[in-house]
């Protein structure tokens, strides 16, 4: 319903998708307590820019690395200054922000994108709470950090908006170690999907595609006489029998997700797929360990 | 029954002939498919799908479109049920009707196709011309009827009893010569009753060389016709038959007693095909004496009727035989004379007295000589009752007869008797002779077969001659017969066995004891009378078979004259005494009962329904079609996700919705309409009096009560309007609180209706102020006229027990504080309820007295009073409007101020 101020428009918009925000936010914080309990911090000394703790000199210590105003302060130990652990690089999340996303094939089922950003919004959270930087990929803007991440996340993020041109991950640089989170249907060409993970990799990224279906993408419980509309092109494919190509879907949505299973291994990537009727927990729990395993991987 | 169907503009049928092209059309479209969003798109680009070709359409769908396409043709083309056909004469009009009894039946159709013929006739300004084919003594001139008189032509016609005429009517056809000819084509209309007579086909004849005729006969309705059945074994049998064996025929036939009520009634279907039916009345035989006419419920025909008449009452007849006889059962006299009146009569046999005991209206002897005094005298004196007593002769009574003759024999006998015919007699049997027209046999033909052998003689003279009712052809007597009393004496003068004569075995036996059981029945002054009675007509039967008091010339009609069929100088009905009444039936056993058949002329049904036109249903039938084909694209195309159980019971709903909605709902009274003077009294309070109906009470009624209200008004909160008066029977009093009512002497009990009203009243906490206004004239107990009147009334009204209202009563302390309730007079104590603790909180209902309150209250418009009071001056007056204050107070607020009653006690408890 465009009005005819696009000043109210935008406004319009923008308050009905602050409205979304908080419901968004709470499913997400309550998916991801569910899954962080438990889990600790990762509050400890490392590499990094920020102060952690002062420790007694021990032997084999930088020189540069003593703090001789603390050392001062003491009369016969010298104090070593420790920063805090950081990570190497933020993690970037991308959602596919193309219509293809805004689809649910019944009423008690959230719609694709919803789930992805439940999901994103949820990751960040518990990202946020190891306090790790989370950036948006292919965002000039910097990474969030902090408390307000999801929220800013989610600004970001700009859940009213679709934009179907970037139905295939962009090419975007992103620092060496960063690591990646991919959620989309990836009902795009894979070699796309291939050209972004290969460049992603090849600048040392690692990742996860994490692949969000509706159960009658998987299923195609259609029958008779069908005519198909894309949610992008709007297109149309007109199917007398719907029951009869059934299999043969089937088998080609398999070999689709196969060949995504195969760029991720080809890069060393995790490959996750999530089906809008499942609990969106379970597609949680396994990116945070999918991530966390990466950065035990790489530190 | 469907009647003809025709459309207003047929044409419009011819665009069923593109029914097939759009077949043709409507199968070349595919359904709609589903449409469904996809994301996956990118997959199904991959899948290899075969050639799209378009889906066709199912073909009841298909044929189920048609069908929707052809209604709407169907229903533009304006088809109309039994439309009225179009009357394009222009010529003179002539209508003939059967006016006649089966065309009762189903009059009212006959009726509206004539009054329609003649509202055509008006409206082109036609002559018109009326036949009527009943046989009539004074048959209507036939004249041209034009403008108003044609409205009324319907009116003035009645069906008569009798059955048309139509020889007579070919006859007068010929008065119409001078007005047909000249006026060109004329138009006939002949609204048949569809009963065939001897002349119809020349009637048909004539009228169609007079016209463009028309023949309208019934079918539809059935046409009865109700007949005593005498053929059948039982004694009420009556036969139905019907002129068309249709459908079923479900009804009933009605006993009706003579003095009105119902004695019988019995249901009886004729089956479908059928048209005669016996239907057997089951009547006792006391009710069935009584039985004054049978007809066929709900059919109005003179037809339907069967009119009982008083010689078909059974007798109950005592058979006494001698002691002697008792050989052989089947030979013995009562036998035959049982079976002779077997139809007709109950027998009681047995001894003399217990035959009269039984209460018998006949008694017979069968050869019994002589009889024991004290039975003498016992049978004497019941036929001086008015019974008959028949007497047969036979070896006893001629034995008895030789010394003297015996006691209750109408002549004297000789002794012995006479024997003809045999081998020692000279005389040849004999033969009978014609019937005096004095004897009760008069009218019945002597049988040329009976042969009398043997007789018991009487002596010759002129009293035997003059009580001979019936003669061998020598002269000597057969039966003779005297008045005796209210009864008659009759003696066979041979055995009612065939020993003597052949007299029993013939027919004439079983009229001539008919004729004489008839006595019992008519009385004995049939017999002084003869054959040349004149019955007056009593009742005679209308054509719609009701029962008329006969018109000014009415004539008396002889019994043997009743015997032939009706005509215009003998109409069907009752004739002679209304309680012995002769039947004249409009259908006899002879009547012919065919329907009309009229070779090449076509009988055309009378529009007994109206023209109803097709078009609505069709177009409903067509839209909830178009409903259901949009359900099913919406179905079929996935438009409509619920589930078909649901959609069906929907598509039910909408078809049955319409079919269980009434065609024209007419909105009925929810409530009864309310008496605008019980609405008026609902509105303002009133005091109310009860009308006595003697204007001078009345008038002093309402005095009393305006000027008790003007008192009311001035001293109280109570502000009265004027007061009402009541009619008990009517009035509804439940919007009245006070009710003042004087008894007059010898006021009659109201009705029972008045009384319950009155009961209510005082039940649902109305005041009822009873006064006899006899207080200075009741001295003691000693009963008044208006004390005795109220006594009756109260006898029957439904009252607590009474009791002296004493000073204590809240009458008392209502308002003022009183005494004594007064009125004009103050002598004897005034009656309230006595313990009215239960029903209106303990306030009693009912106030008795004879004080004349209202006389006492009453005053003219100036104020002036209206009668003196009997003593105390302006004082008394000024009490007895505080009485009147008192018990108003009481109707309106109850037991309120009776707390004063305990004000005392109150007061002394609250100083402890």
């Amino acid at each position: 319903m465009p009005a005819d101020n696009p000043a109210i428009s935008v406004q319009h918009d923008a308050a009905h998708v602050a409205a979304l925000f908080p419901a968004l936010l709470l499913e997400a914080e309550k998916i991801a307590r569910s899954v962080s309990a438990g889990m600790h911090g990762r509050r400890r000394a490392g590499p990094g820019e920020t102060f952690w703790q002062h420790r007694p000199y021990a032997f084999g210590d930088p020189v540069s690395a003593i703090d001789w105003r603390q050392s001062a302060r003491a009369t016969d130990r010298l104090y070593v200054r420790q920063n805090e652990w950081e990570a190497a690089a933020a993690a970037y999340l991308w959602r596919d922000p193309s219509r293809s996303l805004d689809y649910a094939s019944s009423r008690n089922i959230p719609s694709k994108r919803r789930r992805a950003d439940i999901l994103i919004t949820a990751l960040t959270m518990l990202l946020s709470q190891g306090g790790e930087r989370i950036g948006l990929l292919g965002e000039e803007r910097r990474p969030f950090q902090g408390r307000n991440a999801p929220q800013r996340m989610l600004e970001a993020l700009n859940i009213g908006a679709f934009d179907d041109a970037a139905s295939a991950p962009p090419v975007a640089s992103v620092p060496a170690g960063a690591r990646i989170v991919m959620a989309s249907d990836f009902f795009t060409n894979p070699g796309a999907v291939e050209t972004a993970v290969a460049a992603l990799a090849a600048a040392g990224a690692k990742g996860v595609l994490l692949q969000v279906c509706d159960p009658a993408e998987e299923n195609f419980p259609f029958e008779g006489r069908v005519e198909f509309r894309d949610l992008e092109s709007a297109d149309r494919l007109i199917f007398g029998q719907a029951g009869a190509v059934a299999d043969a879907y089937k088998a080609t949505f398999a070999a689709h997700r196969d060949a995504l299973r195969e760029i991720t291994r080809k890069a060393g990537w995790t490959f996750i797929s999530h089906r809008t009727d499942h609990a969106p927990q379970t597609a949680l729990l396994a990116l945070f360990a999918a991530l966390a395993d990466m950065r035990r991987r790489m530190s | 029954m469907l009647g003809a169907l025709s459309f207003t503009s047929p044409l419009l049928l011819a665009a069923l002939g593109a029914l097939p092209l759009l077949w043709l059309l409507l199968r070349a479209t595919p359904p709609s498919p589903k449409r469904e969003r996809f994301p996956a798109f990118i997959i199904l680009r991959q899948l290899k799908t075969s050639e799209e070709t378009p889906d066709r359409t199912p073909w009841w769908l298909m044929a189920m479109r048609l069908v929707l396409l052809a209604l709407i043709i169907i229903a533009l083309a304006g088809p109309v049920l039994n439309a009225p056909a179009p009357g394009p004469q222009s010529g003179p009009m002539v209508i003939v009707v059967d006016d006649t009894w089966p065309a009762a039946q189903n009059w009212r159709a006959r009726r509206a196709a004539m009054v329609e013929a003649a509202a055509e006739a008006a409206q082109s300004d036609r002559e018109t011309f009326l036949l009527t084919t009943a046989p009539s003594t004074a048959p209507r001139n036939i004249e041209p009827i034009s403008g108003e008189a044609l409205d009324g032509i319907a009116d003035i016609l009645a069906p008569s009893p009798f059955a048309a005429d139509r020889k007579t009517a070919t006859a007068r056809l010929a008065e119409l010569a001078p007005y047909l000819s000249a006026k060109g084509q004329a138009e006939i209309l002949w609204f048949s009753d569809g009963l065939a007579s001897a002349a119809d086909a020349d009637f048909a004849q004539a009228l169609a060389a007079r016209g463009a005729l028309s023949v309208f006969a019934d079918r539809a309705a059935p046409t009865l016709i109700l007949r005593r059945d005498n053929n059948a074994g039982a004694d009420m049998a009556f036969r139905i038959d019907r002129l068309h064996g249709g459908e079923a025929f479900t009804g009933a036939l009605i006993a009706t007693a003579r003095d009105g009520r119902e004695l019988a009634r019995a249901g009886f279907e004729i089956p479908e095909g059928q048209t005669t039916l016996t239907v057997d009345l089951d009547l006792p035989l006391a009710l069935s004496n009584d039985l004054a006419n049978v007809r066929i419920a709900n059919i109005s025909s003179a037809g339907a009727v069967y009119l009982a008449d008083a010689r078909n009452r059974r007798a109950l007849i005592g058979l006494v035989a001698n002691a002697q006889a008792a050989s052989s059962s089947l030979l013995t006299g009562p036998r035959y004379i049982s079976q002779a009146l077997d139809q007709h009569a109950a027998f009681v046999e047995g001894d003399l007295r217990d035959v009269i005991e039984a209460d018998v209206s006949v008694v017979i002897l069968d050869d019994v000589g002589r009889l024991r005094e004290s039975e003498a005298d016992a049978l004497a004196a019941w036929v001086e009752r008015g019974g008959v007593l028949i007497r047969f002769a036979g070896p006893v009574l001629a034995d008895a007869s030789q010394d003297r003759t015996p006691q209750l024999t109408p002549v004297e006998l000789r002794g012995g008797g006479r024997a003809f015919g045999g081998a020692l007699t000279w005389d040849t049997p004999q033969r009978l002779d014609a019937f005096p027209a004095e004897s009760p046999f008069a009218g019945l033909a002597p049988a040329s077969d009976v042969l009398v052998r043997r007789q018991v003689l009487a002596q010759p003279g002129g009293e035997t001659t003059i009580r001979s009712w019936a003669r061998l052809e020598d002269g000597t007597p057969l039966v003779t017969g005297a008045r005796q009393g209210a009864g008659v004496i009759a003696l066979f003068h041979v055995t009612a066995t065939p020993d003597w004569s052949d007299l029993p075995i013939s027919g004439l036996f079983i009229d001539m004891l008919r004729r004489l059981t008839f006595l019992s029945a008519l009385g004995p002054d049939a017999l002084d009378d003869g054959a040349e009675t004149r019955y007056a007509p009593y009742r005679l039967l209308t054509g719609e078979g009701r029962l008329a008091r006969p018109g000014d010339n009415a004539e008396a009609m002889t019994a043997a004259q009743l015997g032939d069929p009706p005509s215009p100088a003998r109409p069907p009905g009752f004739y002679g005494a209304p309680e012995t009444p002769l039947a004249l039936n409009a259908v006899g056993p002879q009547t012919s009962f065919e329907p009309i058949t009229l070779p090449g002329i076509p009988l055309r049904p009378y529009a007994a329904t109206p023209p109803v036109s097709l078009a609505p249903p069709l177009i409903t039938a067509a839209l909830l079609l178009l409903l259901t084909d949009g359900v099913l694209a919406l179905l079929m195309s996935g438009k409509l996700a619920f589930r078909p159980v649901r959609a069906a019971a929907l598509l039910a709903v909408c078809t049955l919705a319409p079919l269980t909605s009434a065609d024209r709902a007419v909105a009925q009274p929810l409530d009864a309409t309310i008496d605008p003077m019980a609405a008026e009294a609902a509105l303002a309070t009133r005091l109310a009096y009860v009308l006595t109906g003697d204007p001078t009470a009345d008038q002093l009624s309402e005095q009393g009560l305006v000027a008790l209200s003007r008192e009311l008004v001035r001293r109280t909160a109570i502000e009265p309007g004027p007061p009402a008066s009541i009619n008990l029977d009517t009035d509804d009093l439940s919007v009245y609180s006070f009710l003042y009512w004087p008894i007059l002497p010898g006021a009659e009990t109201p009705s029972d209706a008045a009384l319950a009203n009155i009961e209510n009243f005082m039940r649902f906490g109305g005041l009822l102020l009873i006064d006899t206004r006899d207080d200075e004239r009741a001295i003691g107990a000693a009963p008044t006229p208006e004390s005795e009147a109220l006594r009756r009334i109260l006898a029957q009204l439904s009252i607590s027990p009474l009791t002296p209202v004493n000073e204590n009563h809240v009458l008392m302390r209502s308002f003022y504080l009183l005494t004594t309730l007064s009125g004009r007079m103050n002598n004897n104590p005034v009656w309230v309820e006595a313990d009215s603790s239960g029903a209106n909180d303990g306030v009693t209902a009912i106030i008795i007295g004879g004080r004349d309150w209202a006389g006492a209250w009453a005053a003219d418009s100036f104020g002036r009073p209206a009668r003196p009071m009997s003593g105390g001056g302006p004082r008394a007056r000024e009490f007895a409007y505080r009485t009147g204050v008192n018990m108003v107070m009481v109707a309106f607020t109850g037991n309120y101020k009776s707390d004063q009653v305990h004000t005392p006690i109150l007061l002394e408890r609250l100083g402890q």
